[in-house]
């Protein structure tokens, strides 16, 4: 292979270099979903709940970790942190454009109250 | 370029021919996103359907009186380990370690079975306590949403048997192991909502 064919090679792996987690990286991430799904349903006893003073609390406490589980589950199993950003901005118009229109139609519709 | 050179470039640029595009994406990876990107419309709707609903019970029983959270819960928890397993077959595909891919694909598809025996356990369950399809406006938003859920966890295990299948056959390797990646993003996808509609539908408890 001549010299210009293996620098065009390189720079093509390079571009291509997903650094993609290792498996034990992907198991951490599976143990750390499964202890905060765990904290969520944890909620759901009379001894747990009680913690919780005010529904506010309660429910930002669930919010916040159903985000954090659905961020890590997008980030690293979905690999959004590796691929390029284009990927991220088109699955996140999506994401944002639904949370928008769905919060306004709950608006209208009373639900929060 | 020399002429020695041409076959060798080809070559290389056939095996990566799927990043020969202008965003430097295959089609079908940015297709898949686009996809899921759309998919979050529907769920959203179904789920604000639920929100909307989840109290016209009509004086009949609601879905919020028949949960079985701790059920649900492993379930769930049957449904999250199960992206743990795609990720790993995937990662072994990478590797070109077939024989791994393939064992991991097929514990990926029976762990979305399980999901899927659970939920007809839980439709089977709740239709025995009286609340069938058309019962009330909230049971109609609750089977319509679990059930559509239900109805892509069924494609993606059809999905991952097809390329279990395929795999067995030869003509899944690691050279092309973007399928694998891109019915790994569905899957990741369906356990992304999942986590959404169990704390949604079934975590936050009724006022």
């Amino acid at each position: 292979m001549s010299e210009t064919t293996e620098a065009a090679v390189e720079t093509h792996d390079e571009a291509h270099d997903d650094h993609h987690p290792s498996d034990w990286e992907y198991i951490k991430v599976a143990i750390i979903l499964a202890v905060v799904t765990a904290a969520e349903v944890a909620t759901y006893f009379e001894s747990v709940f009680t913690f919780f003073e005010t529904r506010w609390i309660l429910l930002t406490s669930l919010f916040t970790m159903m985000i954090f589980k659905g961020w890590l589950v997008a980030r690293v199993f979905m690999h959004l942190k590796q691929d390029k950003p284009v990927l991220q901005q088109s699955f996140f118009a999506g994401v944002l454009l639904a949370t928008a229109v769905y919060i306004v139609t709950l608006l209208a519709f009373n639900v929060f109250g | 370029m020399a002429t020695a050179t041409a076959p060798a470039t080809d070559t290389h640029h056939d095996a990566h021919d799927p990043h020969a595009t202008n965003t430097g994406i295959s089609n079908n990876k940015l297709a898949m996103w686009l996809f899921l990107s759309t998919e979050c419309l529907l769920f959203g709707a179904l789920i604000s359907t639920y929100l909307i609903y989840k109290t016209r019970g009509n004086g009949e029983v609601l879905p919020t009186d028949l949960f079985d959270i701790p059920f649900t819960s492993v379930s769930s928890f049957v449904l999250l380990m199960s992206s743990l397993t795609m990720v790993l077959a995937l990662s072994a595909f990478g590797r070109n370690d077939l024989d791994r891919g393939k064992a991991w694909l097929l514990v990926t598809a029976m762990l979305g079975a399980v999901f899927m025996g659970g939920q007809a356990y839980e439709f089977t369950a709740f239709y025995e306590e009286g609340l069938g399809y058309t019962t009330n406006p909230a049971a109609s938003a609750f089977y319509t949403l679990t059930g559509f859920h239900g109805a892509h966890v069924s494609i993606g295990i059809i999905m991952l048997m097809s390329l279990w299948v395929a795999a067995n056959q030869g003509k899944l390797t690691g050279k092309n192991s973007e399928t694998v990646e891109i019915v790994g993003l569905y899957w990741h996808f369906v356990d992304l909502v999942w986590i959404f509609i169990f704390t949604v539908i079934y975590l936050i408890p009724p006022e």
